[in-house]
């Protein structure tokens, strides 16, 4: 009695792991486009078994640029997509601080105060606290033939991108 | 420099030919005559009316829609505080301009050496 017991419940959790087998998902990344040249990308694989869902693995947010386009004969270009750096630790808040956008990603550059001498017609410019810097930030750009200004990476001296050029003043400036 | 929501008076591309629109690998910008310059840091919006999408434009540059609306005159121009700028063309194109989420500075307008930052 005993052994068609056991014989019997054995084949019940053998019924219930080829459930679970047929019920578990593959892999799935999600894609969520922020900017035209920019995809913030989360992947994760799940497991499903019932109505529950596990996440067995997950790869933290990162921002990839779409670094290649090849031109078809339709307009929409296929990309490749980079991994570049995170974005999760720049919504990282000051407790009680500004909210940070979702979008925000960190400044390359410490908090620093701009230099006191600049390369001949370039210039400083400093800017009030925002959200995200606090204590202001400052850009040195360099003038552009048709009067614009280039933002310059202050550690390379060669114009960046948005997150190397705006330069956090220190706190207390 | 000021905010772009800080007075800045649209109507001063109306009537302006885009006579030139230059990139850089983090930026373009986009002249109206001597006096009036944007300098598009982050993406920009464009409708075109004969293809009816609203395709959007950012640096890094992989491809652009930017240059075909050189030549072309603004017949409209209107900005709101949110910072957002739209510029409308003859023959129907439309570009916005809308600061975005990221908190760094999105476009910078330039008329006869002012600076606006949105």
């Amino acid at each position: 009695m005993l052994r068609r017991l056991l014989f019997a419940l054995v084949a019940l959790l053998a019924a219930a792991s080829g459930a679970l087998a047929v019920t578990t998902t593959a892999s799935a990344t999600a894609y969520s486009y922020d900017r035209a040249n920019t995809t913030r990308v989360v992947t994760s694989v799940t497991s499903t078994a019932g109505a529950a869902s596990n996440v067995v693995s997950s790869t933290p947010s990162r921002s990839v640029v779409a670094s290649v386009a090849v031109r078809g004969p339709s307009t929409t270009p296929s990309l490749t997509f980079v991994a570049t750096n995170t974005v999760d630790d720049a919504v990282s808040a000051v407790p009680g601080g500004p909210k940070p956008t979702p979008n925000f990603w960190p400044p390359t550059n410490p908090g620093q105060m701009p230099p006191n001498e600049v390369p001949v017609g370039w210039r400083v410019r400093e800017m009030p606290p925002t959200q995200q810097y606090p204590n202001g930030y400052w850009k040195l750009e360099k003038p552009m033939p048709n009067g614009g200004w280039q933002p310059i990476d202050p550690s390379t001296m060669k114009p960046g991108g948005r997150p190397e050029t705006h330069v956090p003043f220190p706190p207390g400036e | 420099m000021k905010k772009l929501t800080e007075g800045f008076d649209p109507a001063c591309f109306v009537g302006r030919e885009l006579e030139t629109v230059l990139y850089a690998s983090n930026l373009a910008t986009l002249q109206f005559g001597d006096e009036v310059l944007i300098t598009l840091l982050a993406e920009v919006a464009l409708t075109s009316r004969t293809e009816g999408a609203r395709r959007q434009d950012a640096p890094p540059w992989s491809s652009t829609r930017l240059p075909t609306l050189i030549g072309r005159l603004v017949e409209s121009a209107s900005a709101d505080p949110s910072g957002r700028l739209i510029l409308q063309f003859d023959g129907g194109s439309t570009l916005e301009f809308v600061p975005d989420e990221s908190g760094y500075e999105s476009f910078v307008v330039s008329v006869n050496g002012e600076e606006w930052v949105a």
